[in-house]
């Protein structure tokens, strides 16, 4: 089955520091992302996520375990041979966009072409047609500062794709944008999964996005859980484990899990104003 | 084509490009400037050599230029180099520093002893007389200018009143000029009768002058005999030793302000596009690629301000021409292309800590907020 994987993340440890000092960000992550499949990290601060997910882009090493980029093995690379990976099979998409501010639409995603050693007018045709594909024909000889957040976004999966990814990881891809265009935006990513087969890995605050993926997943103290086993807080919509969770409620046959007894207390009172009862547990 | 990000990163704010340019082209023309001036001042120096048509020279043993040299050997010796195959003729003239003095104003000169109609004499000109009478002399016109002199003026020479007679130009040198008189009266002044200072030497047309050379050494083995242009070579290098030390000062001035321009301005461009530099090599941009983006804004820098610079310089010779002071400002291909060299010297040494920073850079560091 290895063969059918995108990307597969076996007891992955990430320690900063040694000795009496040393911060462990990731603790035995296990992973696999498939063709085609849109994986959701979700998790609080701190949690290790971009950690996470910067071993996942071939950016840091791991301290101990393995990732494969489908049949590669990228953390027994060397250093010199890892730009190349990043080049040509992961494409990147950021929270700030990170567009080249001097460059035009067209010149941030030619320039990826150009690295990959793309040239000359097909390159370019190719690198219009992406943006085009995305509603930017018009705004090919803009710069960054003359775009809005959401075009801006469009250029940055422009040049995630410039290169034919099988993987593109998303650093909070609608952190910066309005809900609509974050919509827009989390769509497109599920339709280049659904249509190009490609596998996307989305590491976001955002609970807008969890209908629109495959898998999701809690990231906590550098620890990956399943997110079917995790419950959203009703009251501050915080995500739980449902075994940890330090009360629960049954309302009408249904189960709600708090982060703590403030919140079920809280819950119980918005209850009350609606005439609803409780059964107590 | 791909994408010159580092032409784009130069040009796009054009605010930093003109002062970046603007700098490093007023640091680069001092230097240019400079070596002008002096290029300028040196071609005076060499005025009396390059403007005398001769071939050879014959100096007393051990004297291989003008400046602060006195050669002296007794004329006849000059006879049997008349006879030496390849010789067409060889004349003598008599040389000495001496002040021109008019009034209370005096200007050091190389004074020239001629004969009438022989090697040696002032290039023939409007303000040149076809003859010089016993009693007159020949100046360099700006000297003229700067004393109050004109034709039939009178100043002292070697402590003897000479007239006036007749204007040569470019002459001025950082040192000095070159006044004419008849060797007659230059021998009257001097009290010396039957001695030469250099004898010039003409050959013949086809001979070569190395081959002439060495056949007179062998027939004055007591003299020294040098080319035209080891002459002249050995005339700026005296001068130039001598002001050597001033002009490879302020050299070292212009180049350093050059380099801290281009260094800073690199330095800085470097910082405020850190971020993406970053993001190009998690993105993938080997290495090599972005240390070559980094130099090539420093050779940019370099580049438009040495085109910007050497505008300039021309700009301020063509005003001084036309202003006819002494200074000359002689830009020099030479000089331009030292100046070239020391631009790229100075690209290399700014991108250096720029460099050094975007190596250090973590790709993992593009996630940062």
């Amino acid at each position: 089955m290895q063969e059918a994987l995108a990307l597969r993340v076996r007891g992955v440890v990430k320690t900063f520091g040694e000795g009496p000092t040393a911060v462990s960000a990731v603790k035995g992550v296990d992973l696999a992302v498939r063709r085609g499949e849109v994986v959701l990290i979700m998790g609080p601060s701190g949690s290790g996520k971009t950690t996470l997910l910067s071993i996942m882009g071939a950016l840091m090493k791991p301290t101990s375990g393995d990732v494969w980029l489908g049949e590669e093995e990228i953390t027994a690379l060397s250093e010199t041979r890892l730009p190349a990976i990043r080049l040509r099979h992961l494409g990147f998409i950021f929270q700030d966009f990170n567009l080249l501010s001097a460059l035009t639409a067209l010149e941030n995603v030619e320039i990826v072409m150009n690295l990959a050693g793309g040239r000359g007018a097909g390159t370019r045709r190719r690198a219009e047609g992406l943006l085009s594909d995305l509603g930017l024909g018009g705004r090919l000889h803009h710069r960054p500062a003359d775009l809005s957040g959401g075009e801006k976004q469009r250029v940055a999966i422009a040049r995630a794709l410039a290169n034919e990814p099988s993987l593109l990881l998303c650093d909070e891809p609608t952190a910066n944008l309005d809900s609509k265009i974050g919509h827009d935006t989390v769509l497109r990513l599920r339709a280049i999964a659904d249509e190009q087969g490609r596998s996307v890995v989305i590491v976001s605050h955002d609970d807008r996005i969890r209908p629109h993926a495959d898998s999701v997943l809690w990231l906590e103290d550098g620890e990956l859980r399943e997110m079917a086993r995790m419950e959203i807080d009703p009251v501050c919509g915080m995500p739980i484990e449902r075994e940890k969770a330090a009360a629960t409620l049954e309302v009408d046959d249904r189960t709600y899990y708090f982060c703590s007894q403030g919140c079920r207390r809280e819950f119980e009172e918005r209850l009350a104003e609606e005439g609803t009862a409780p059964r107590s547990s | 084509m791909a994408v010159n990000v580092a032409q784009r990163n130069f040009f796009e704010s054009r605010t930093r490009m003109a002062v970046t340019v603007g700098g490093v082209a007023l640091a680069m023309s001092l230097v240019l400037v400079l070596d002008g001036v002096f290029a300028g001042a040196m071609r005076g120096v060499t005025a009396y050599i390059d403007n005398t048509p001769f071939d050879l020279v014959i100096s007393q043993q051990g004297v291989r230029n003008l400046h602060m040299t006195s050669s002296q050997f007794p004329s006849a010796d000059l006879s049997p180099v008349e006879r030496v195959p390849g010789v067409r003729r060889v004349d003598p003239i008599l040389f000495t520093s001496a002040f021109l003095v008019a009034g209370d104003k005096r200007s050091l000169a190389y004074l020239i002893g001629y004969e009438q109609g022989r090697l040696g004499a002032p290039p023939e000109g409007a303000d040149v007389p076809k003859e010089l009478g016993h009693g007159e002399v020949v100046i360099d016109k700006r000297i003229a200018v700067e004393n109050d002199l004109a034709i039939g003026d009178r100043l002292s020479v070697l402590g003897k009143r000479f007239k006036v007679a007749g204007f040569v130009t470019g002459t001025v040198s950082i040192t000095n000029s070159v006044a004419y008189i008849r060797s007659d009266d230059f021998a009257a002044s001097t009290r010396q009768r039957g001695i030469a200072s250099f004898g010039l030497v003409e050959t013949r047309p086809g001979a070569s002058p190395g081959a002439v050379e060495a056949r007179i050494r062998r027939v004055v083995p007591d003299l020294n005999v040098m080319t035209k242009s080891q002459f002249a070579e050995s005339e700026r290098r005296v001068i130039s030793d001598m002001s050597t030390e001033i002009i490879r000062l302020m050299t070292l001035v212009g180049f350093l302000i050059g380099l801290s321009v281009v260094g800073l301005t690199t330095y800085t461009v470097t910082l405020t596009k850190l971020r993406e530099f970053g993001l190009l090599k998690a993105l993938g941009a080997p290495h090599t690629r972005l240390l070559a983006i980094v130099f090539q804004q420093a050779v940019l820098s370099v580049a438009l301000g040495l085109v910007a610079a050497m505008a300039l310089t021309l700009a301020l010779a063509f005003a001084l021409g036309a202003a006819d002071t002494n200074i000359r400002i002689a830009i020099e291909l030479a000089s331009i292309g030292r100046l070239a060299v020391a631009s790229l010297i100075i690209a290399v040494l700014a991108s250096a800590a720029p460099m050094l920073r975007v190596s250090l850079l973590e790709p993992a560091d593009v996630f940062r907020r």
